[in-house]
C-alpha cells in the first residue's frame, strides 16, 4: 500500500522543528504573542474578512466553535489530519496562539 | 481658506484642548478626529483602508490612487495565456467608498512635507495627515544591460511585470509567435516582486504550447541559481512539459550555467547572456527593481532603493509617521508577495491604531501563502509564518513549500485552491 | 494511480475538458446535464462491486480524508460525512460530480468537480465500498437538540395540508437510508451541510436528483423547517438520543 500523503518524509524535520518551537513555548509562556484578532486577520486573506466566507476548501471561521478549531489546528499541526496546505500553516502557531485565534473566531457572531 | 487646510488646523485645534483632557476620553476621541492618509490603492493600500476602518469606526481615512479600476499583476499570466480575461484581474474602489467610507481620490501624489505632516496632490488640495500610509509598489530599472531601456519594454520587449497594457501586449506577441518560436523569459535578479511568478509564467506559457504551438519552446535566462519553490516547480516540469530531456519545452539557464544577460538588441529579439546569443520571438525581459518613484521622491528609500521599516509597525526608519507597506518596504525574510503586502497591512493598521490611542502597538504576526500554477490543472505553493525577532522579520522553520507526493491529487487541489484564493484574497483587499 | 505519463496525460486532459473556470462561472446560467432514469441505473451497475480495502487507499490517496475525515466522519461542520452512505449514492454523487452535474456553496463544484475526474467506475465503486463498510456516523457536536425536535414531526408525518411528505418515507424511520439504493442516509450529517443541501434543491441550483423530486420536495420548505430538519437528521447519528 502506498504511504498516505501525510507520511512524507520532509514531514520528520517539520516535525522536529515543531516539538523544537512547542518546548521552547512551553518553557517561555512570557513571549510576547500576538492578539487572536492579529492572528485572525492574517487568516482572512484566505477565509474572508473576519472569517466570513464559504469557498468549498477555504470554509468559513467565524462562529466556528472554539474547542473544535483548537483540536483542527492541532491535528494538522502534529499530522494527525490530512491537508494539503494547513498542516504547513498550522506548524507556525504556538498553543497559545491557537487558542487566542479560536477565541477570536469563536466569538465573531 | 479650502477644506482639507481648514480640517488641518481644526485637527490641531482639538489635539490641543484634549491635552487637558482625561485618558479614556483623550482616547475615544483621538481616533475619531485622526485623519490617515494612503497613497496608493494596490493591495496593500487598499487592505490598509479597509481594515482601518474596521479597526476605527470613526476615523477619518483618505485614500489616494491615480486609477480608477486596479489591475493586480496577481493572476496576470493567467491573462497572458487566455485563462482570465483582464476584468477578472481588475477591482473597483466602489465597496471601499459605500461600504468602508473611505474617501477616495482618484489623484497623483506630488508632494510632501514631513515637519507639517501634509501631502500635495496634483490636481486637488493638500491633505493633512496624522498618519500616512505609503504603499508605492515597484518600479523597474532600466540601463544597466546595453540595448535594454524603457523604451524597449514599452515596446518590443514587454516585461508584462506590471498588469494592464503590458499583459496585453505580451499575450499579443505570444500568439502571433511562429510556429516552433522561442518565448525567451529574462528572469530578474533578487529582490523582486513575485518571486515565484517566472517560473509561473514560464511553465504557464509552456503548456500553452502543448495546444498553440506543439514545436514552440521556452527558454529562462536567470541571473540565480535557485528560485523559489524550484524542487515542485521542477517535479512539475519534469511531469508535465519534460523537463530534463532532450524534448523539454522548458529549458532553465541558470546564472551557474551562464543566465546572466550582457546585452540586447530589441530590434531584433536577440539577447546575449553569458552562455551564448539566443535570438527569440517574444522576450519577456523582467527588469530588475526597485521601489516604486514615489517612494524616492518622498525620501522614504535606502541605498539599495528599497524602504527601510521598524518591522513592529511597519513605521518609515526615516520619516516619523508614515509607514510603507507592501513590495517597497524592506521586510527581510517575507517575499514581495500581494499576500505579504495584505498582510503587512494589516500589522501597520494595528500599530496605527494603537499609537493613535497613545498604547503601545501591539505584537505583529504575518503570513505569506502563494499558490503558482505549474499548470493549469497543476499548483505549487508556500506557506510561511513569520514573526518579529529583534526588529528582524523571521519565517518560522516549519511550514515551507509543497512537498513532492505521487497522489494525482494533490497539485490539482492546489490549482483549486489557487482560483478559490483568487476570489476571496481580492474580497479582503477591495470588498 | 501515480504520476506515470499516462497520468500526466490526464492531468492536460481534464485541462482541455474542463476548460476554464472563470469561464464556466459565467456561464453557471446554463442549465446543468440531469439524469435519465435508465442511464442511471446502467451507470450504477458496478456500484456494488467496490473493494473496500482499495477505497480505503484511494480515500487518502486523493485526499478525500482531508475534508471527509481520516475515515469518511466529516470532522468539521464545513463537509458532508460520508460514512453509512449505501455504495450507490456514493457512487452516483461521484458520478454526477464527473459530469458536471453539481454545484457546491451556491456555485460551481471546482474541488469535487475535479477531484472525481481523476476517477474510473472501479474506483468510484472502491470508494463507495470503503465508506460503506464503516460506522455510521456520531451526532455531529453543532446538533442542537432543541431544533431537533422541532423537526422530528416534519420529518416522520410531513404537513399533509401543504402536501409535504414525510422525508422517513424516503429516507428510513432513522435515517438511516430507504427506498432506493442512491437515496442517502441522513442520520448523524453535518446539519451545515444538509442546509446547504436542501437550499439549493429548493432554489433549483442541485439538479441531481432524479426526476426533480428532491426540488419539489424542498420547495414549500421554510428556512427555519429546513434547519430544524438538519438537527433532527444531525441527531439522529449513532449513539446519539432525542431525549433531553
Amino acid at each position: 500500500m502506498l504511504p498516505s500523503p501525510h507520511q512524507h518524509p520532509v514531514r520528520l524535520t517539520a516535525l522536529l522543528a515543531t516539538l523544537a518551537m512547542a518546548s521552547g513555548a512551553a518553557i517561555s509562556s512570557d513571549i510576547p504573542i500576538a492578539t487572536g484578532k492579529m492572528i485572525g486577520d492574517t487568516c482572512a486573506s484566505c477565509h474572508g474578512t473576519r472569517g466570513r466566507s464559504f469557498d468549498e476548501y477555504m470554509p468559513s471561521l467565524a462562529g466556528i466553535n472554539r474547542d473544535q478549531l483548537v483540536q483542527a489546528m492541532q491535528d494538522y499541526r502534529e499530522d494527525r489530519r490530512a491537508s494539503v496546505v494547513m498542516n504547513r500553516i498550522a506548524k507556525g502557531y504556538n498553543d497559545r496562539e491557537i487558542l487566542a485565534v479560536a477565541e477570536y473566531f469563536s466569538r465573531i457572531r | 481658506m479650502h477644506s482639507s487646510r481648514r480640517d488641518f488646523l481644526k485637527s490641531l485645534g482639538v489635539a490641543g484642548a484634549l491635552a487637558l483632557t482625561s485618558g479614556p476620553a483623550l482616547a475615544r476621541t483621538r481616533s475619531r478626529t485622526a485623519h490617515v492618509v494612503i497613497i496608493g490603492g494596490g493591495i496593500g493600500g487598499a487592505t490598509a483602508a479597509k481594515y482601518l476602518r474596521l479597526a476605527a469606526p470613526q476615523m477619518r481615512i483618505t485614500l489616494v490612487e491615480p486609477v480608477r479600476r486596479f489591475i493586480t499583476c496577481l493572476r496576470s499570466t493567467d491573462v497572458v495565456v487566455g485563462h482570465m480575461d483582464l476584468d477578472d484581474i481588475t477591482f473597483t474602489y466602489d465597496a471601499l467608498r459605500a461600504k468602508y467610507g473611505i474617501r477616495v481620490i482618484h489623484d497623483r501624489a506630488v508632494g510632501f512635507d514631513p515637519q507639517k505632516k501634509t501631502v500635495q496632490l496634483l490636481e486637488g488640495f493638500p491633505l493633512a495627515y496624522d498618519k500616512l500610509v505609503v504603499s508605492p509598489g515597484i518600479d523597474f530599472i532600466y540601463g544597466d544591460v546595453d540595448g535594454y531601456d524603457q523604451e524597449a519594454a514599452a515596446t518590443t520587449l514587454p516585461h508584462a511585470w506590471k498588469a494592464g497594457p503590458q499583459t496585453l501586449l505580451l499575450q499579443k506577441q505570444l500568439r502571433a509567435m511562429p510556429q516552433g518560436g522561442t518565448f525567451l523569459l529574462v528572469a530578474p535578479p533578487n529582490p523582486f516582486r513575485c518571486p515565484p511568478g517566472p517560473y509561473e509564467r514560464a511553465s504557464l506559457v509552456a503548456e500553452w504550447m502543448i495546444r498553440h504551438n506543439p514545436t514552440g519552446k521556452v527558454v529562462i535566462l536567470d541571473p540565480k541559481d535557485q528560485f523559489t519553490k524550484d524542487v515542485p516547480f521542477k517535479k512539475a516540469w519534469e511531469r508535465l512539459y519534460g523537463y530534463n530531456t532532450p524534448q523539454s519545452r522548458i529549458d532553465w539557464i541558470s546564472a551557474s550555467n551562464g543566465g546572466k544577460v550582457l546585452k540586447v538588441d530589441a530590434a531584433s529579439r536577440t539577447v546575449t547572456a553569458q552562455a551564448g546569443t539566443f535570438r527569440a520571438d517574444v522576450v519577456n525581459y523582467i527588469p530588475p527593481q526597485r521601489a516604486g518613484t514615489l517612494a524616492f521622491r518622498m525620501g522614504l528609500t535606502n541605498r539599495e532603493g528599497w524602504c527601510p521599516v521598524d518591522r513592529h509597525t511597519f513605521e518609515s526608519s526615516i520619516v516619523k509617521d508614515v509607514h510603507v507597506i507592501g513590495d517597497a518596504a524592506v521586510a527581510d525574510s517575507m517575499p514581495k508577495s500581494g499576500y505579504s503586502a495584505n498582510s503587512q497591512a494589516k500589522v501597520a493598521v494595528q500599530a496605527i491604531a494603537d499609537l493613535i490611542e497613545g498604547r503601545t502597538p501591539g505584537e505583529p504576526s504575518m503570513i505569506n501563502v502563494c499558490y503558482s500554477l505549474a499548470g493549469e490543472h497543476y499548483g505549487v505553493s508556500i506557506a510561511d509564518i513569520f514573526k518579529v525577532v529583534d526588529n528582524r522579520i523571521v519565517k518560522l522553520p516549519a511550514s515551507g513549500v509543497s512537498p513532492i507526493t505521487e497522489s494525482p491529487a494533490q497539485p490539482l487541489l492546489e490549482a483549486v485552491y489557487q482560483r478559490n484564493w483568487h476570489r476571496t484574497f481580492a474580497n479582503d483587499c477591495f470588498a | 494511480m501515480n504520476f506515470h505519463p499516462p497520468l500526466a496525460a490526464l492531468l492536460v486532459a481534464v485541462t482541455c475538458l474542463a476548460t476554464n473556470v472563470q469561464a464556466q462561472e459565467r456561464h453557471n446560467a446554463v442549465p446543468m446535464p440531469e439524469w435519465e432514469p435508465a442511464q442511471l441505473e446502467q451507470a450504477l451497475a458496478k456500484a456494488t462491486l467496490g473493494r473496500a480495502e482499495e477505497g480505503k487507499r484511494l480515500h487518502h490517496f486523493l485526499y478525500c480524508s482531508a475534508c471527509h475525515g481520516d475515515n469518511g466522519t466529516s470532522p468539521s461542520r464545513n463537509w458532508p460525512s460520508l460514512t453509512g452512505q449505501k455504495p450507490d449514492y456514493v457512487m452516483k454523487t461521484l458520478l454526477d460530480y464527473k459530469q458536471n452535474m453539481r454545484r457546491d456553496h451556491y456555485r460551481k463544484a471546482f474541488v469535487m468537480t475535479k477531484v472525481s475526474s481523476l476517477l474510473d467506475d472501479t474506483q468510484m465503486a472502491d470508494l463507495a465500498a470503503y465508506y460503506a463498510s464503516q460506522p455510521a456516523p456520531t451526532v455531529p457536536p453543532q446538533t442542537q437538540g432543541k431544533l431537533a425536535r422541532k423537526g422530528a414531526l416534519l420529518a416522520t408525518q410531513g404537513d399533509a395540508k401543504r402536501g409535504i411528505a414525510a422525508c422517513a418515507g424516503c429516507h428510513g424511520e432513522q435515517g438511516e437510508s430507504g427506498v432506493t439504493p442512491d437515496t442517502p442516509a441522513l442520520a448523524g450529517q453535518t446539519p451545515e451541510y444538509f442546509i446547504q443541501a436542501m437550499k439549493m434543491y429548493k432554489q433549483g441550483m442541485r439538479t441531481s436528483d432524479v426526476g426533480g423530486v428532491m426540488r419539489m420536495f424542498a420547495r414549500p420548505l421554510s428556512d427555519a423547517e429546513i434547519t430544524s430538519l438538519a438537527h433532527y437528521y444531525a441527531g439522529l447519528g449513532s449513539r446519539g438520543s432525542l431525549a433531553p
